[in-house]
């Protein structure tokens, strides 16, 4: 089970002090956030992308790969990557990217974006979007998993004959999750390809998070790629914390009440009774937590939402210190302890897997296809018209045989 | 036949739900009044929500399980009151497709008499609810004031209108009921209801076509891919 937190990367005002932080301190805060995620013993950091204001988060890999470089193990992710807007072939471009230079730390979700006036930013129509995410990811997948694309779709120009570089890292493309909130046909694109499905639950009751992990283990299941319960399930979720509850509601309220996407609406106490919101102690959200495996079975990522509402850096430090020290040792034990046998992890890149990084469980992973020592494409021109040998070892033999063939030698 | 009236008025006797009683008594069907005014605040935080309340669900449920909808309120402003349509805003799409509805406001004065016509009636047929051809408006001098130079002297024009209103609620009523029974699903189902039929042969095990029925509009990733 991997835990990790998530940013939406909004800039907001913080409402006790009225003051709202510049894009620079917001950007460096985020960076200071994912450092301390890993400190505290995080698996997985997780940016949004946005391409308007008040959000800093447009261009993710930058953002990702300067993180990487200051961290040693957390995992790097998307929530979302607009797979809608986005040049399928930039997406395959970046990541792979970002894989090499992070070492394999890379997965990614991807979600169509909620907001209209994006699409027609990128040249997109926004009454496309299903379409658009259907064709995008199958190029997508072929841009990764093929090293040479002949391609044609209806949403973008085609392609003759062409590679997608930096190649994933050995060959294996990063793990791909599938985010959405409400919409059927992605549980079902994720079902469909055996990828992972994030549901966004964070402003959703839990029958409808329910509904939507049931339909995509399900429809895992009929498209073959094993059990309903081998299905790859991630959940979102957002916390305020405090030594009790009181304190923790006294301290969160006025930032709830006046926050963009909280406030205005139902109470704080409404709101945590619909949603998976949690403002209390380590044990409520210990016991919320849990409780969302009574909802959806065995799943394999939680991630939460910390930096909300405007709250301010320190605030969020501090609480991932106390969700470090007495939340999340207790979400792995019990986790752990009740999860059924044979449930797989999330998979990881396999030179992950094979550092023994801290969330890997003993149940291992056997879902990720390795294709050890292939040389798909020359290393020193990096392309190649040739047919290439499968290893170094078939690359001095077939050599061999070609020089005793020149020198007539049989 | 059970009828439901959705009353945007603010109190249980209003001017708005004894018009939905008249339409009923008309319709000759039990009708179960829900005021809207006990959902004001489940409506207001489905609309920042983004999905309903428990209780407001329970609501929807009475709407999907109902043979025909009255739908009645006061008009404020030259406009229905803002809570009526709400409700219809937040309210599942699709569900009035199809279904028997009936139209009544109530207002302080004749000259708000069109506002059915006008603001009303198009959100329903763009709903695709089966709305009668009658509707009652009913200005407060129409219930029986001695306003001079209208017909209504003893409410008798307002409740005659109101029986007729609901005399072609029962027929469309049984029109559905007749059209269901002949060829399964009702009027305007019949494309979506073989789609549907298709997917769950698609179904491999009870589980899983169990969890394709939760979604009326779903469609299969092959069906996307085309």
């Amino acid at each position: 089970m991997q835990f990790g937190i998530f940013s939406v990367s909004d800039i907001t005002e913080d409402p006790t002090s009225g003051r709202t932080p510049s894009e620079k301190e917001r950007i460096d805060a985020a960076v200071a956030i994912a450092r301390h995620a890993e400190d505290i013993g995080l698996d997985v950091f997780a940016l949004g992308e946005h391409h308007n204001p008040p959000f800093f988060s447009s261009s993710p890999t930058t953002t990702l790969a300067y993180i990487g470089a200051r961290t040693e193990r957390i995992l790097l992710s998307t929530a979302t990557t607009l797979i809608t807007t986005n040049d399928p072939v930039k997406i395959a471009e970046d990541y792979a990217m970002l894989q090499h230079l992070t070492n394999g730390r890379v997965d990614l979700m991807m979600g169509r974006g909620n907001t209209g006036p994006v699409y027609p930013w990128f040249g997109k129509d926004i009454r496309q979007g299903i379409a658009l995410a259907v064709e995008n990811y199958q190029l997508l997948r072929q841009l990764w998993d093929e090293e040479i694309v002949n391609w044609e779709g209806k949403f973008r120009t085609p392609l003759r004959g062409f590679t997608s570089t930096p190649r994933p890292l050995d060959g294996v493309a990063p793990f791909v999750w599938h985010g959405s909130i409400r919409s059927p046909e992605i549980a079902e694109q994720a079902a469909y390809y055996g990828d992972g499905f994030f549901h966004n639950n964070i402003f959703w009751p839990a029958s409808h998070t329910k509904r939507m992990v049931a339909l995509y283990r399900q429809r895992f299941a009929h498209y073959g790629h094993g059990r309903p319960e081998d299905a790859i399930v991630g959940l979102g979720g957002q916390f305020y914390l405090a030594k009790d509850s009181q304190q923790a509601v006294r301290e969160f309220r006025p930032y709830f009440d006046v926050a963009p996407v909280y406030g205005h609406g139902p109470s704080l106490e409404e709101f945590m009774e619909e949603t998976p919101l949690t403002v209390g102690s380590p044990q409520q959200v210990i016991d919320r937590t849990l409780g969302f495996r009574e909802v959806v079975g065995d799943y394999q990522r939680q991630l939460f939402l910390v930096d909300h509402a405007g709250l301010p850096l320190k605030a969020v430090l501090n609480q991932l210190d106390l969700f470090g020290s007495d939340v999340l040792p207790v979400l792995r034990r019990e986790f752990e302890a009740k999860r059924a046998p044979g449930v797989p992890e999330a998979p990881l890149h396999p030179r992950l897997r094979s550092q023994g990084t801290s969330w890997i469980s003993a149940h291992g992973d056997a879902r990720t296809p390795v294709r050890d020592g292939t040389r798909p494409v020359d290393d020193v021109t990096g392309a190649s018209f040739y047919e290439q040998a499968p290893t170094d070892e078939a690359a001095l033999l077939h050599a061999d045989e070609l020089i005793k063939e020149a020198r007539g030698v049989k | 036949m059970k009828a439901v009236a959705i009353s945007g008025g603010l109190s249980e006797g209003s001017a708005a739900v004894q018009l939905a009683r008249a339409i009923a008594e008309g319709a000759g069907a039990d009708l179960e009044v829900v005021s809207l005014r006990s959902f004001a605040r489940d409506i207001a935080d489905a609309l920042t929500y983004g999905f309903p309340s428990a209780r407001l669900n329970e609501v929807f449920a009475k709407v999907v399980n109902a043979d025909a909808l009255i739908a009645v309120t006061p008009i404020y402003n030259a406009l229905p009151s803002g809570l009526f349509i709400s409700f219809f805003d937040v309210l599942p799409e699709g569900v009035l497709e199809g279904k028997p509805v009936a139209l009544g406001a109530s207002g302080g004065t004749p000259r708000h008499s069109l506002i059915i016509e006008h603001a009303m009636r198009p959100m329903f047929v763009y709903l695709h609810a089966l709305v009668p051809t009658t509707a009652v408006y009913a200005a407060t001098e129409d219930w029986g004031a001695p306003g001079e130079g209208f017909d209504g002297g003893s409410g008798h024009s307002l409740v005659g209108r109101a029986m007729r209103e609901g005399r072609e609620l029962r027929a469309l009523v049984a029109l559905v009921k007749e059209e269901s029974s002949s060829v399964g699903p009702g009027p305007g189902h019949e494309a979506a209801g073989a789609e549907r039929g298709a997917f769950t042969h698609d179904a491999k095990n009870a589980d899983e076509a169990a969890a394709i029925e939760q979604f009326p509009d779903f469609v299969s990733f092959e069906q996307l891919l085309k």
